[in-house]
């Protein structure tokens, strides 16, 4: 008897003893290293792809494409889009979700696996898309699928824009497609100088133009859903950066963030 | 055997004499003095035999004079006989104290399990529908002498089966005379003693409208248990439990003294609770508890009696999921609550609590007839449920319907999206670790103390926590007098205040340094607006770190005063009772930040509201003889709205319901008992209409970006049914139970929304009707039956099976989805039009139970024990015998609709399953 009641306490306490319960979690450790890929392609490589046909083309082959991105949509003036750019050119990589820049932000290297996504123009601005509609729309990688194409390496590389000239962009308005370049000694026109980028309230998209002293013109479109679309133009004279992007025929800046901008000096005589 | 057959003898000789007596004896429980209604007295040798009344009292009558063995017997307790001389006109037995049965003991104990955990249930997290997420009273009761309780509270709480359709909180809950309903929601606490099972079961309990002694009582019925010193049985009893329920191993023990000479008792419970995993996937498990108290006997008319218990516990909850993602999954019991952190279950979802509790209590004999009780309780402390909380970046819920294969709209990517479900866990589950690479590369200009923008490493994913922290203090006093043998008198009075503070704060900043303490979403109505965008304007922009508060921080504070009163008469035939109270309820808001969408309605103390609310009820009960009996019982009450419920949104602001007023609840109930030897039989109808209800709920909108805030004013809904319970012993040791419940729970009005939305300062809509007209109360099947089949052996084992149907079960609705707005261009021919306002009906389902147990009285066995009685009990439940993993419980429409997409694909109703084949366990060393 006595021994049973011993040996039944003795297991209690011992289950008691060992009833730990483990919820403290150590951090993973901080990784930024680039995946094991080798790129194969490069991005005017599968613009050329597109080029050829003229039509949307899905790659078949095993591809793979280094890129970095310049371009991230984190104050909302792009959306649901990234623009990506490798030493041979920029393009527009289309994903069906928002806020990507927290895990794509400007100055992650991305490797992608081009098989199964299409390349596309979309009025003159080459992308890449996940999925071509049936009423001829396209429409970008759904998250879910994303770890299937996207393998995201460094982050914080440096990406320097290219600094180029407005007449340098009208000349060939392909050349710096979806590319990161900065425009130095521009300002806004007399009726763009003051006003607000856009218009955050009524969600209303803005397009204000910028000269350089020759009076060359580009475009400055900015979303209105941009978390800088009330905020004022400047009305002085200095450098731009931005999204080098084409509409149609049309020439379009598009703006990161108003940190972008620096025209505070003289304005043209 | 020769004793009796010479007692006999004797009797028979002696009958001769041809005088007659009456003999009467009142029968009681030993331990709860509760007087047994059930009893049945007889003369041994011969046909005299009686059974007790509803006060206990047995009368044989026509009793020759003599000497003989009477002999009292009760279902659920032992065999009590004595010698009686009958040797006068009317021999009074006096007061028999019945022990209750070991065999009886060893059930009780083993299915004594007051305790919501040991039955399966979800816990579901907060987000997930209000309607379903207070607890089941019938959970927390556990067994009575009542075949329907006890059904309802062991059996059909499988199927979250809710006695007449209540929730908790129209049942009063009372601990050592103290009250225990959380006046900020009205729940009952009944969570501070789970895992104290040892010590729950003297418990007294009234469903419905009848007089209960402790208190006025709620519309749904009183719930009262005594867990002092000296209601404990003397002994200790030590006991493994192991299980596949929300908890997988526990162990209880528990040591009473009983009342010692001095005039001490005293009693101390412990029990530990754990699972690294319980039954759903990434739920855990790590609870304790604890309960003393001490007695001390100031002669036979005081006690004074001191008590204190607990639960810490902390548990990783189950989260609701769609149709979509079960199937995928091929698991009902799939879990979107968690991911792997470095290879580790990690559940977002928590609820970590702790609110001991402190009471002292008095019980006076003022006299013979009269006796006054006095409780005090003061707790404090806190329950936190934790989740995630991210900034502009995409939602991490693997289930968020823009992550589901369905919203891909090509075949390919639907495919592919669909292979990624079943073969990508990180796709499937939280991603911990890209949540923590996120936060370590987030980099973001906020303006410091000067207004500088500075560049802060900004975590866009948190564990947040949401914490309630209360205090409560509460006085109650009853005072019962049985004026004569017709008329007794119940009244009491009682003060109640609770302080509850609410803010929500960081857990986790996962990898990054600081979390930004200000308002996405109406950073994103009001662009460009600083102010606005503050949680608390008087500390703009604050940079918060793990353990710090953000979000929202304010103070309820109320007081209540109650008194009752609760005449009752007793005649020969009929009882009746009315009873009264009157209530005065006081509260107000004291918020702690000062939000940059309201500030003038935000920070500091709100104006008090105030409410004077009455309740009448009565009763009366016809006892057409000794077996038979009609009973009927009505009741009237105002009933203030809670401070839940009361403000458009407590978490930013001030501001108060539309036409904020008391609601109104009427019921009546009638019914039929029969109680005989071998058969009781109950039969009742009921009916609760409640008018004027006003409840708020709060929800993120992905549409609006932003937390949502419904208030629905002018709610009417209407409760309806009837019950049936039989117990019947059919042969020897057989005996079967039937017990049913079918109502009708619908609403009976169009109630107003008001909508506000935390990131703007507008009134998105107001007086808006929500057509939800005899649309279904969600929440409980309104149809339960189950049958019972039960031997208890004389060698101390018994088995019982219980086969149970559930049906009539609906999902909760939506309001937004039964507005004008929701089908507007609709024709109501359309079908999508008829998808948007059709409630869906869950399927019925079956299921199979056991219960079984053995004790073992080990002094048999070791004859040199002498001293107590040693018992070594074993028992087991099964529940859910043929693994019914379809069965839902309960399922809730989502509570966002787009009006511009009326996607019904975006929001889909989400559902909770009843768990498959799960099993509890236990051995029990017990000395007595």
């Amino acid at each position: 008897m006595k021994k049973i009641t011993i040996i039944f306490l003795a297991a209690v306490f011992f289950a008691g003893v060992s009833s730990c319960v483990k919820e403290k979690f150590t951090a993973p450790a901080a990784n930024n290293a680039d995946p094991n890929l080798t790129p194969n392609t490069t991005i005017a490589a599968i613009t050329a792809l597109y080029t050829s046909v003229k039509t949307p083309i899905q790659i078949t082959q095993p591809l793979v494409l280094e890129a970095v991105v310049v371009g991230d949509d984190k104050s909302g003036n792009l959306y649901k889009e990234l623009a990506i750019e490798d030493s041979t050119g920029g393009i527009l990589l289309m994903i069906n979700g928002p806020d990507l820049y927290a895990n794509y932000p400007v100055g992650r290297r991305l490797f992608i696996q081009l098989k199964g996504l299409y390349v596309v123009s979309y009025d003159g601005s080459y992308e890449i898309v996940g999925s071509v509609n049936t009423d001829g729309s396209f429409t970008g990688i759904g998250t879910t699928n994303l770890s299937q194409y996207i393998f995201p390496g460094q982050w914080g590389v440096n990406v320097a824009p290219k600094v180029v000239t407005i007449t340098q962009l009208l000349s060939n308005i392909n050349t710096y497609q979806s590319q990161l370049i900065q425009l130095n000694n521009v300002e806004f026109v007399a009726g763009s100088r003051g006003v607000p980028y856009a218009n955050g309230t009524l969600i209303l998209n803005g397009s204000l133009l910028v000269k350089d002293c020759n009076e060359n013109q580009a475009t400055v479109y900015t979303s209105g859903y941009a978390n800088f679309a009330n905020s004022l133009t400047p009305s002085g004279n200095g450098s731009l950066v931005c999204i080098y992007g084409v509409y149609g025929t049309t020439a379009q800046l598009m703006l990161r963030d108003t940190t972008d901008v620096n025209m505070t000096g003289p304005t043209c005589p | 055997m020769k004793k009796i057959l010479s007692l006999l003898l004797c009797a028979i000789s002696i009958a001769s004499f041809g005088q007659t007596a009456t003999v009467k004896g009142l029968i009681k429980d030993e331990l709860s003095q509760k007087v047994l209604d059930t009893a049945t007295a007889t003369l041994v040798g011969t046909n005299f035999s009686a059974n007790t009344n509803a006060d206990g009292v047995f009368t044989i009558t026509g009793v020759p004079y003599g000497r003989y063995t009477i002999e009292v017997k009760e279902t659920n307790h032992a065999t009590y006989s004595q010698l009686i001389d009958v040797n006068q006109p009317t021999v009074v037995v006096g007061s028999v104290g019945l022990k209750i049965s070991e065999a009886i003991v060893e059930r009780e104990d083993s299915r004594n399990k007051a305790q919501v955990e040991d039955v399966p249930t979800v816990t579901l997290t907060e987000a997930d529908s209000k309607d379903l997420n207070d607890q089941n009273i019938a959970s927390a009761i556990g067994s009575t002498a009542d075949i329907f309780i006890s059904t309802v509270s062991f059996v059909q709480n499988e199927a979250h089966f809710r006695i007449r359709g209540y929730n908790q909180g129209q049942f009063e809950v009372f601990m050592n005379g103290v009250p225990m309903n959380d006046l900020y929601t009205g729940n009952g606490l009944t969570s501070g003693w789970s895992g104290l099972n040892n010590i729950t079961h003297n418990r007294d309990i009234t469903i419905g409208l009848g007089a209960s002694d402790n208190s006025f009582g709620g519309v749904g019925g009183t719930y009262s248990l005594n867990t002092s010193a000296s209601a404990q049985r003397e002994g200790l009893t030590v006991s493994y439990s192991n299980a596949n329920r929300n908890f997988r191993n526990r162990l209880m023990a528990t040591y009473s003294t009983g009342v010692l000479k001095s005039g001490w008792a005293v009693t101390a419970s412990f029990s530990r609770r754990w699972a690294d995993q319980g039954y759903v996937p990434g739920t855990f498990y790590d609870g304790y508890s604890y309960h003393f108290s001490v007695d001390k006997h100031f002669g036979n008319n005081n006690v004074l009696s001191f008590t204190t218990y607990g639960a810490p516990t902390k548990e990783g909850l189950a989260s609701a999921s769609t149709a979509e993602a079960y199937n995928l999954t091929g698991n009902n019991y799939y879990n979107p609550g968690w991911g792997y952190q470095n290879g580790v279950v990690r559940n977002a979802y928590t609820r970590n609590g702790f609110q001991p509790e402190f009471i002292l209590n008095d019980h006076w004999k003022i006299n013979s007839h009269s006796n006054l009780m006095v409780a005090a309780g003061f707790s404090f402390g806190k329950v936190e449920r934790t989740g995630l909380d991210y900034t502009n970046a995409p939602d991490p819920k693997p289930d968020y319907y823009k992550n589901m294969p369905s919203y891909q709209t090509d075949t390919l990517q639907q495919a592919l999206a669909e292979q990624q479900w079943r073969e990508n866990v990180n796709v499937r589950q939280l991603n911990w670790d890209n949540m923590y690479a996120v936060n370590r590369n987030s980099y973001n200009l906020v303006p410091n103390a000067q207004g500088v923008p500075t560049n802060i490493n900004e975590s866009l994913y948190i564990v947040d926590g949401r914490v309630n922290d209360q205090k409560r203090f509460n006085l109650n006093a009853v005072y019962n007098n049985t004026v004569n043998e017709h008329i007794s008198v119940q009244a009491g009075l009682r003060y109640q205040l609770e302080t509850s503070e609410n803010y929500e704060k960081v857990e986790d900043l996962l990898g990054g340094t600081y979390w930004v303490n200000v308002n996405q979403y109406s950073a994103l109505t009001y662009p460009g607006s600083a102010a606005a965008a503050q949680n608390n304007l008087n500390t703009p922009f604050q940079l918060v770190t793990a353990g710090q508060k953000y979000g929202y921080d304010f103070i309820t504070v109320q007081h209540n005063a109650t008194g009752w009163v609760q005449p009752q008469f007793h005649f020969k035939q009929v009882d009746f009772f009315v009873a009264g109270e009157l209530k005065a309820t006081s509260y107000w808001r004291n918020g702690l930040y000062k939000d940059g969408l309201f500030p003038d309605s935000s920070y500091g103390k709100s104006p008090a509201q105030t409410f004077i609310n009455y309740a009448f009820k009565g009763g009366v009960a016809y006892n057409i003889d000794s077996r038979n009996k009609l009973y009927a019982n009505g009741a009237y009450y105002t009933q203030a709205p809670l401070i839940g419920d009361a403000y458009l949104s407590a978490e930013t602001r001030e501001q108060l319901a539309p036409g904020l007023r008391s609601q109104q609840v009427m019921s009546g109930e009638a019914g039929y008992m029969y109680k005989s030897p071998i058969v009781k039989l109950r039969a009742s109808f009921f009916v609760t209409q409640i008018n004027h209800q006003t409840q708020t709920t709060s929800f993120y909108d992905d549409d609006l970006s932003t937390y949502v805030n419904y208030t629905l004013t002018d709610i009417n809904s209407r409760r309806l049914g009837g019950e049936v319970a039989l117990d019947a012993k059919v042969y020897k040791g057989f005996s079967v139970t039937a017990v049913g419940t079918l109502g009708n729970y619908i609403y009976t009005s169009r109630p107003n929304a008001t909508i506000t939305d935390d990131n703007s300062s507008l009134v998105l809509a107001s007086n808006q009707p929500v057509y939800e007209k005899n649309y279904h109360i969600a929440g409980s099947p309104q149809l339960a039956t189950t049958l019972g089949v039960s031997y208890h052996s004389p060698q101390a084992w018994y088995i019982d099976l219980y086969a149970n149907y559930y049906g009539n079960n609906w999902v909760s609705v939506n309001p937004a989805r039964l507005t004008t707005a929701a089908v507007s261009g609709l024709e109501p021919s359309n079908p999508l039009f008829q998808q948007i306002v059709a409630q869906e009906k869950l399927p019925g389902a079956f299921t199979l139970d056991m219960f079984a147990g053995y004790s073992w009285l080990m002094n048999n066995e070791f004859p040199k024990m002498k001293k107590y009685k040693y018992y070594m009990v074993f028992s087991l439940n099964v529940t859910n015998m043929t693994n019914n993993r379809n069965f839902i419980t309960s399922g809730f429409e989502q509570l966002s609709f787009n009006n511009v997409t009326k996607s019904l694909t975006e929001y889909p109703n989400k559902y909770i399953y009843a768990y498959g084949t799960n099993y509890l366990f236990t051995v029990a060393f017990r000395m007595n």
